[in-house]
């Protein structure tokens, strides 16, 4: 019983995940094949943020594209133009990111269903325009240039290798958190929230402000992602941040399964992965995509996750 | 109503949806550690007081007194800190949570940890977290729910009417409002729920009962206040209002 119960806390979770992680990226040579290891942490992360927004709270956004963009561009543009420390300003675009959502959140969440939608896609969009036509600071549809990579005293997260050791403990970083807060008591009101409303109102939950807090906290891990993958790839442009990437991270969220964190880091290498192995069908790969995407939605409703777990504990009962 | 204290006040309280006058100037009081009955035929407006006393709705006048302090304008969640539950009509738990988290949500107004705690995982937060189960526990064990660990939602109706009083009492209350507690219950369930009810009473937690049952509210209630077409008609002792002329003309049609 004991080792049972172990398996189940978030630590050890993430310990033997973080030796699965480790070993593949020991085991890959290729260094194309760390590039898409360290894309997949980046999206996990903004993944793992929407879903604790959509999955356990239960408000739809189809603008997260717009917080990572924030954070990116202003790391982007903080550090190249104006010259400041890398660490300090990321930590500063979190701040602003964190101000923004909450400033645009307490109206935007007193919004639900299609209406919190259109909202979400309208800030995102509006971003986007802001993005390409402030040329000169943003550098327009061409993009923005120069940007340096991130270091620690004298180690410099320059090379595939040794991003993969910066983004993936913010990656556990982020999962060991957002496993805390959903066992937690806010967990359990965010979960309320999402089944009922009213009822969890009335229980003694804070729903406005609770909603309010989760977008913010969602886009906080997006802007933290942004910037990451500023400094990471050392360019930025407007099509990174576009309407689709919102789409994909949605996609990600349900394709892993709504309110599964592990769901979600699931989701969000397969999806990333996935493009990468399609290539084989050369012309035919974005059909096959569809084609998955269709068949993992028909067979597992409710995620990948949890529609794998569910069939495994019925098999196991057969058995027995 | 001289004697004994007084811990809930409803004083004048409209409510009009559209041009339906919900509620007309009803006025009544909830005495201290008493059971009370609000009652009345259906579309009384039973509970459209009950959804005004915990801030569903904001009401078009009147002013409603708990412990002295008016609740007018507070948010739902804050009523309950001020130490007012409730139940609903159909029963309304989260079913997609088990049994244990539906009755730990219950304790949130009387908990503090919020998400930067929760994230961190700090210790004043762990410490909670173990309050909180073991309040829960406890409370699912007087009510007598043997299975904390299964799906609210696939519990059968007095299950879950047990799993929603329960929450309600996490978050301990002194004041505890049950919108029909009684209905689609048996009797032998419904005499379990009267023992029930009258035990929560002892504990010194004031009850304020919604019920079509007759027999219930007449058998365990110590105050009846009745309501008809959004207006009070009667207000009293159990077998005072029982003979009301108004109260049985509105029941009985005559």
């Amino acid at each position: 019983m004991n080792h049972i119960k172990s398996i189940h806390s978030p630590a050890c979770q993430i310990g033997l995940f973080a030796i699965l992680v480790q070993g593949c990226a020991l085991l890959v040579r290729n260094s194309y094949y760390l590039f898409v290891l360290n894309i997949v942490g980046i999206n996990i992360i903004v993944v793992i943020g929407l879903n604790l927004l959509m999955g356990y709270a239960g408000q739809i956004s189809l603008g997260h594209a717009a917080f990572y963009a924030i954070g990116a561009y202003l790391s982007a543009i903080l550090t190249v133009t104006y010259g400041f420390p890398a660490w300090p300003t990321l930590f500063l675009a979190l701040i602003i990111t964190a101000g923004v959502a909450y400033v645009i959140g307490i109206p935007i969440m007193r919004l639900e269903g299609h209406y919190l939608v259109m909202a979400t896609l309208g800030f995102g969009i509006i971003l986007y325009i802001v993005l390409i036509q402030w040329d000169d600071v943003t550098g327009g549809p061409s993009g923005f240039a120069g940007i340096e990579p991130l270091h620690i005293g004298s180690l410099t997260f320059d090379s595939d290798r040794r991003f993969c050791y910066l983004i993936w403990p913010c990656v556990l970083l982020t999962l060991w958190g957002s496993l805390n807060l959903v066992r937690s008591r806010v967990g359990r009101g965010l979960m309320a929230l999402r089944s009922d409303e009213l009822v969890a109102s009335c229980t003694g939950v804070n729903t406005e402000g609770y909603k309010v807090k989760v977008f913010v906290l969602s886009a906080v891990l997006a802007s933290l992602a942004g910037s990451l993958y500023a400094h990471y790839i050392g360019f930025v442009s407007p099509g990174t941040f576009s309407f689709f990437y919102s789409i994909q991270v949605v996609t990600m969220v349900i394709v892993g399964g709504l309110g599964s964190l592990w769901g979600s880091v699931l989701g969000a290498a397969l999806l990333t992965v996935l493009p990468e192995f399609l290539g084989i069908f050369q012309t035919y790969n974005v059909l096959m995509y569809g084609l998955v995407l269709m068949v993992v939605l028909v067979f597992f409703p409710e995620g990948l996750l949890p529609g794998l777990w569910f069939a495994l504990q019925k098999t196991h009962r057969k058995h027995r | 109503m001289k004697e004994g204290k007084v811990i809930l006040e409803c004083c004048g309280l409209r409510k009009r949806f559209g041009g339906l006058m919900v509620l007309n100037n009803i006025s009544f009081q909830v005495p201290t550690g008493k059971i009370t009955a609000l009652i009345g035929p259906n579309g009384a407006g039973k509970t459209t007081v009950l959804n005004a006393i915990t801030g569903v709705f904001p009401l078009d006048e009147g002013n409603i007194l708990f412990k002295g302090h008016s609740l007018n304008g507070l948010k739902s969640f804050k009523v309950v800190e001020c130490g007012i539950a409730r139940t609903f009509q159909n029963v309304r738990i989260f079913p997609d949570m088990t049994v244990l988290d539906n009755v730990m949500v219950g304790c949130h107004a009387k908990t503090r940890s919020g998400f930067i705690d929760a994230l961190l995982h700090l210790p004043a937060m762990r410490r909670e977290e173990t309050a909180i189960r073991q309040c829960s526990i406890e409370v699912i064990e007087r009510l007598g729910i043997s299975e904390k660990d299964t799906l609210a939602g696939s519990l059968s109706l007095v299950g879950q009417k047990k799993v929603e009083i329960a929450r309600a009492l996490a978050s301990r209350p002194e004041l505890l409002m049950l919108d029909e507690p009684a209905s689609g219950l048996s009797g032998d369930e419904t005499r379990q729920l009267a023992e029930a009810l009258i035990e929560i009473g002892q504990e010194g937690i004031t009850i304020l009962l919604i019920e079509h049952d007759m027999n219930l509210v007449m058998g365990i209630s110590d105050h009846v206040v009745v309501l008809n077409y959004g207006e009070k008609i009667a207000d009293g002792p159990p077998e005072s209002v029982q003979k009301n002329d108004r109260v049985l003309a509105a029941y009985l049609g005559c």
